[in-house]
């Protein structure tokens, strides 16, 4: 694979570990980083307060997350941790506390592992 | 980290579409499958060819709604999406109908998956008044939750 020279004339984007994008013809700072190591990929967005948020792919603590990981808005995220083997789901209001609790007759069905379950559903 | 502006050789050029971010190909920058919307909005298109899209990946800062998958239903229509405006989140694949739900977490798959060697456990109690949300195919429902 070819390196890039670099002299004087057309330019990079100005900030390190931070991805290049054209924007009419010029190279600028996009919102995607990168860590030195090329461990992480991840996403930070102008005006917006929390840190990372959007994507973060972190294959040093193998921990993916995509959504609003940060709570900028309503802290609604998917975090997969493949080291404790776990799939997190953040939100707010995720989990009901009133309406009917009656019986149905129908389940929800989910493969976990590989073997089949089913869990039943109540009204609401 | 500093800004640092590094300078290329005269007639090296950014590769070829605005607001595609490029990648080194064989020496030449070429245009990616990422595309920076906005300042805001990240998606990656079909491939380095086109801007066609959302597919794949798609973050969307404005609105907070972040999908990953077969975002425009070209294939299976197998797609999540996070949509943290309206503290949703909705999992696609086919055969499904269109779903209108708030604060729940939606499915439209004929079936959930879940793999993992920490994913379940053989014991849990009542955990009362505790329910997981749910609307399938536009009904909703609730699942009791267990302490574990």
């Amino acid at each position: 694979m070819a390196a890039i020279l670099i002299n004087g004339g057309a330019k990079t984007n100005p900030t390190s570990l931070q991805f290049p994008v054209n924007i009419g013809g010029q190279f600028v700072d996009s919102v995607l980083y990168t860590k030195n190591d090329q461990s992480a990929v991840y996403s930070t967005f102008p005006g917006l307060t929390g840190g990372t948020k959007g994507i973060n792919l972190d294959s040093t603590n193998q921990i993916y997350k995509l959504g609003d990981f940060n709570n900028v808005q309503n802290n609604t995220s998917i975090i997969l941790d493949d080291v404790f083997s776990t799939i997190q789901l953040n939100g707010v209001n995720i989990v009901t506390t009133g309406g009917l609790h009656a019986i149905t007759t129908k389940f929800l069905n989910i493969t976990v592992k590989g073997t089949e379950y089913c869990l039943q559903l109540l009204a609401r | 980290m500093a800004a640092v502006t590094i300078l290329l050789f005269r007639g090296v050029s950014t590769n070829p579409t605005s607001s595609k971010l490029p990648y080194n190909g064989d020496g030449v920058f070429r245009d990616s499958m990422l595309v920076q919307e906005s300042d805001k909005s990240l998606y990656t298109s079909y491939n380095k060819d086109t801007n066609a899209g959302p597919q794949g990946l798609s973050i969307d800062n404005n609105s907070f709604l972040y999908e990953f998958g077969d975002i425009d239903g070209a294939a299976g229509n197998n797609r999540m999406i996070v949509d943290s405006g309206n503290n949703e989140f909705y999992l696609y694949s086919d055969n499904l109908m269109s779903i209108n739900g708030i604060q729940s977490i939606e499915l439209n798959t004929k079936e959930i998956v879940l793999n993992g060697s920490l994913i379940y456990g053989t014991t849990g109690g009542i955990a009362p008044f505790k329910y997981l949300g749910l609307t399938i195919n536009g009904s909703k429902y609730k699942i009791q939750l267990l302490l574990p």
